[in-house]
């Protein structure tokens, strides 16, 4: 099998990041700041603390960041093939608060900047529901296919916990992988490896860093000792409250939520799973209501209670590119008509 | 007269209920132009993936106080469409309106005016657009022919019934040039033609050196492709599934679609094949503390009631040991495949999963197909094959019902509820059971002993949920709904069977001219004994030759009536019935019930209480009116 020479994912990422850097000036001119990845394994973009602890922000904010993603649950695949890549993947998040109207055309668009002549395959968004039961984000949009295969997810976030998010922030998250192997502008290198597009397609998602990865979880990690360091990390978020370290804190219901996927990869869930589960997301939503209270705070003074912010301060924007409805329906500053046809 | 076109797009809507959605937003449409004196004459809707359409025709062009309509037309507009209902799943916060999806154009034109309306936060114009990457710009439509004409001449066909027929033949040609048969699969049919607006169809091959059972292959076709299957015997060896464009240029969505199938099935090979590595009793005793749902207890405690529960219904169908023996085994194993790792990524194969693996591990058929077809997946079957396999998914469903309604009074109308209760209901008579719904359910509500005094509330609840389900699953046996009310009404007991025997009875009849007259002489009892009161009847007092000739008839048909109506002879009892009827007429026609003096009508009132009987005792003949056209029976009193 010619994929197999492709053994780790060094010899995808000349593809990918052509698609990232495509991506990247799109979402540039459409004034999203480039934000890095974070650090330590999580089961989706939504859940990184750059989008999660912004949601209820009361100021506009748009980002866009390539984050790699883990889900342990859905390993199974990777471990015996490799090839569903659904157990880690390369994700390009971007987030624009409020959300955008027209989200979708401008998804279609940033689709055509990689070099896909979208007339000439099938596109299709399907319905999509996103349930993030470890963090408490829900949402609603659509799964966008093209030829059949899933490449992107768009969803306008709309609860959180108990709370609404009114106007809702819209999320675009593009599967680079999948994308990798249809758009021209990255397969061709691949097809050019792999011999044939079939194969150029198994290639991308075959790496042996993820086969490993899913043999650690399925069958190395110790359930006694991850339960330790789940509750271990639970205290550390704790401490951290205490002393108002919500970033660090909200990483630590991270490493939980990573923790407790791993279990359920392991089929150990249990009412125990369940309880630690439950703690886990009201620990996540105390920290998005605390960096609310600091940002609604700061916005008060005028001045941003965090030190991100200064470190990034585009994030914030308070213009709308001309053209673009905010989710809201009221006029944006710079937006066209409201006026259909 | 003026014409009304209405379009509302959005990027995507959720396919489930929109045509429901788009038949209410005409409804409400109709309804609030007609409170404003705009009476439409004709009406017509469609719907797609990315619009749902309305158009009504034959408006007047003025309103009543002589001026224009279109302001009227606006705010009718406006309001139909905040009032559309979408399911509670579907509702957020998306805007004012509550839109599933962000609106993101509409087109409202009456009698070529732009309608001043605004829906979803978006004013309305006189412009759509095609197909989102083939005819993505925007046009004029001048009316509703222009707009079908135009929207047709970019390929889009906005009647999903036609969709529909178009997809079904495509799929049929497909699998014929593929060798095969396509295995049919309605609701999936339906679904794919709301989801496209230019039918096209792909087909595309499956290996054949996937070691994996059909229903394995089927599942995993329609969750991550929306495919359907197409079989060679019971060999799958492709799939074919819609496409929203009439070509797939140069193979791309068959290559695209062929190679996402072939990763999730070849992953689904080896999770299937390590899935067979544990046995199903182990697996069984690993399930056994899980909880999925807290109202329903851990997987142990629901199988050790539902053992209980099923020995009681066996013992009221007289099984044999061994058939119960089989029950109890199948029971134990139910719930073994929830650790499976095919079950947690498909949740629709619950039971199936267990079924084959039961199968591969030598279990008898009877408990293989009994744990296969008992399941809680979407794939199993509506009947389950045998007594024991019937009564294996009774026990189950009936518990489950039974715990998470006695946990909760507002969970009597949740979907779970109402699915759980129509399969009990459905398995009942479908499979033609003589077990009691009352009694079962009060065994099943015995099982919860922590309900103490909550008992005979729960009990309660459980039988007014299963005789709702009682209703529904008659309904689709294809009962009409004052048949139903008829037969339920009258005296028949709670023995399915028998209601099932009484209903295809009254059905046989319903062409019979008799019927219309013994029904309206059985409303016209209920009428005039409405609220009178018992009374004792006299002989003496019979005065008329009709209430006389009519007191010798009831004994005389009384027996005879109850003759033919249990050894089914149901013509030969309407006409008993018609008998009566003449009877009954007859008295109408020459005695005077109101008399003035109180003891003859407290007579008169009591023989025809006594006639009565016959006309409610085997079928309550009274919720049965007739049409003036003559055409039958019809809906009674309801409006």
């Amino acid at each position: 099998m010619t994929g197999e020479r492709l053994d780790d994912r060094a010899s995808a990422p000349p593809a990918v990041e052509t698609l990232v850097a495509a991506l990247a000036g799109f979402w540039s001119q459409r004034r999203c700041v480039q934000l890095p990845a974070l650090d330590r394994p999580i089961a989706a973009a939504t859940f990184a603390p750059h989008t999660f602890l912004r949601l209820r922000s009361p100021r506009p904010w748009r980002i866009a960041r390539l984050q790699e993603v883990q889900r342990p649950a859905r390993a199974f695949g990777a471990a015996f093939r490799g090839a569903v890549g659904n157990a880690r993947r390369l994700e390009y998040q971007v987030a624009i608060h409020p959300a955008l109207r027209a989200a979708d055309r401008l998804l279609i668009k940033s689709l055509r900047t990689l070099g896909l002549e979208l007339a000439r395959h099938q596109f299709e968004l399907r319905e999509h529901r996103l349930e993030t039961n470890l963090v408490g984000v829900s949402g609603v949009g659509w799964k966008a296919f093209l030829d059949g295969v899933p490449v992107a997810r768009l969803s306008f976030l709309v609860r959180l916990g108990e709370c609404s998010l009114t106007p809702p922030t819209v999320e675009i998250v593009y599967l680079l992988e999948r994308l990798a192997a249809v758009s021209p502008l990255a397969s061709a290198r691949a097809v050019a490896v792999a011999g044939t597009e079939r194969e150029a397609w198994l290639a991308v998602q075959r790496a042996q860093a993820d086969r490993e990865l899913a043999r650690y979880w399925l069958e190395v990690v110790d359930p006694v000792a991850t339960r330790q360091r789940l509750d271990e990390a639970d205290r550390e978020a704790e401490r951290c409250l205490e002393r108002s370290l919500i970033w660090p804190a909200y990483e630590r219901v991270l490493e939980s939520a990573h923790l407790l996927e791993i279990l359920r990869a392991r089929d150990l869930e249990s009412e125990d799973w369940e309880v630690r589960a439950e703690r886990c997301r009201r620990r996540a939503l105390e920290c998005a209501q605390r960096w609310f209270d600091r940002e609604k705070a700061g916005a008060q003074t005028n001045e941003h209670a965090n030190g991100y912010a200064n470190e990034y301060p585009n994030v914030y924007s308070n213009e709308c590119p001309n053209g673009e409805i905010g989710i809201e329906g009221s006029p944006r500053p710079g937006a066209g008509g409201m006026r259909d046809g | 007269m003026a014409e009304l076109l209405l379009e509302v797009r959005t990027g995507g809507y959720p396919l489930g209920p929109l045509p429901n959605a788009t038949r209410e937003l005409k409804d409400q449409l109709v309804r609030r132009l007609r409170d404003a004196g705009l009476v439409a004459r004709q009406s017509a809707v469609a719907w797609g993936p990315r619009r749902m359409t309305v158009i009504l025709r034959g408006l007047p062009e003025v309103s009543a106080s002589g001026t224009s309509a279109l302001a009227q037309v606006a705010s009718a507009v406006e309001a139909a469409a905040a009032a559309v209902e979408w399911p509670e799943a579907y509702r957020n916060e998306l805007g004012a309106t509550p839109w599933p999806r962000p609106v993101t154009g509409v087109l409202a034109l009456f009698d070529g005016a732009v309608v001043p309306a605004t829906v979803g936060g978006i004013a309305a114009g006189a412009s759509t657009v095609g197909h989102p990457t083939l005819s993505p710009r925007r046009f004029r439509a001048l009316d509703g022919d222009d707009y079908g004409r135009k929207l047709a001449e970019r390929g889009i066909e906005v009647r999903p019934a036609e969709r529909s027929r178009r997809l079904t033949q495509l799929f049929e040609s497909a699998a014929e040039s593929a060798g095969g048969r396509v295995l049919p699969d309605p609701d999936l049919v339906e679904s794919l033609a709301h989801g496209c607006e230019i039918p096209g169809v792909v087909v595309g091959t499956i290996e054949p050196e996937l070691d994996l059972p059909r229903e394995l292959i089927q599942a995993c076709c329609r969750r991550h492709l929306r495919a359907l299957v197409v079989v060679q015997g019971e060999r799958v060896v492709a799939f074919v599934t819609a496409i929203d464009r009439p070509d797939d240029p140069e193979g791309r969505v068959r290559r695209g679609t062929q190679c996402w199938l072939a990763t999730q099935l070849t992953a689904l090979a080896r999770q299937y094949r390590e899935d067979q590595r544990v046995p199903l009793a182990e697996r069984a005793e690993r399930v056994a503390s899980r909880v999925s749902d807290p109202a329903l207890g851990s997987f142990g405690a629901r199988v050790e009631r539902s053992i209980r529960l099923a020995a009681g219904l066996c013992a009221d169908l007289e099984c044999e040991r061994h058939e119960a023996e089989t029950v109890a085994r199948a029971l134990r194993l139910l719930h073994a495949d929830r650790g499976c790792g095919v079950v947690r990524e498909m949740p629709e194969l619950q039971g199936v999963v267990g079924g084959l693996l039961a199968r591969t591990e030598g279990l008898p058929e009877t408990v293989w197909q009994a744990i296969y077809d008992a399941g809680s997946g979407g794939l199993t079957r509506v009947l389950p094959r045998g007594r024991a396999a019937q009564v294996v998914a009774l026990a189950d469903r009936l518990d489950a019902l039974t715990a998470i309604v006695a946990g909760s009074a507002e969970s009597q109308a949740s979907p779970q509820v109402v699915e759980l209760a129509d399969r009990v209901v459905g398995v009942l008579v479908e499979a033609g059971l003589p077990i009691d719904l009352d009694l079962a359910g009060g065994r099943a509500v015995r099982l919860h002993p922590e309900l103490g005094a909550r008992a005979a509330e729960a009990l309660a609840s459980v039988r007014r949920v299963l005789a709702s389900a009682l209703v529904r699953v008659l309904r689709r046996q294809g009962f009409a709904a004052e048949e139903i009310r008829a037969v339920l009404a009258a005296d028949v007991g709670r023995q399915l069977p028998l209601i099932v025997e009484r209903l295809r009875g009254l059905r046989s009849l319903r062409a019979e001219p008799e019927l219309r007259a013994v029904a309206q002489a059985a409303r016209r009892l209920v009428d005039i004994l409405h609220e009178a009161p018992e009374s004792v009847l006299d002989v003496a007092l019979l005065v008329e030759d009709a209430e006389k000739d009519l007191y010798v008839l009831l004994p005389k048909l009384r027996r005879a009536l109850e003759g033919s109506m249990l050894a089914g002879r149901y013509r030969e009892w309407l006409g008993m019935m018609a008998t009566l009827a003449g009877a009954v007429d007859r008295f109408f026609r020459e005695v005077l019930v109101r008399d003035e003096v109180d003891s003859l009508r407290l007579n008169r009132l009591a023989l025809l209480q006594s006639a009565q009987r016959p006309f409610a005792q085997h079928v309550r003949l009274a919720e049965l009116v007739t049409q003036p056209s003559g055409s039958g029976i019809s809906a009674a009193t309801s409006p």
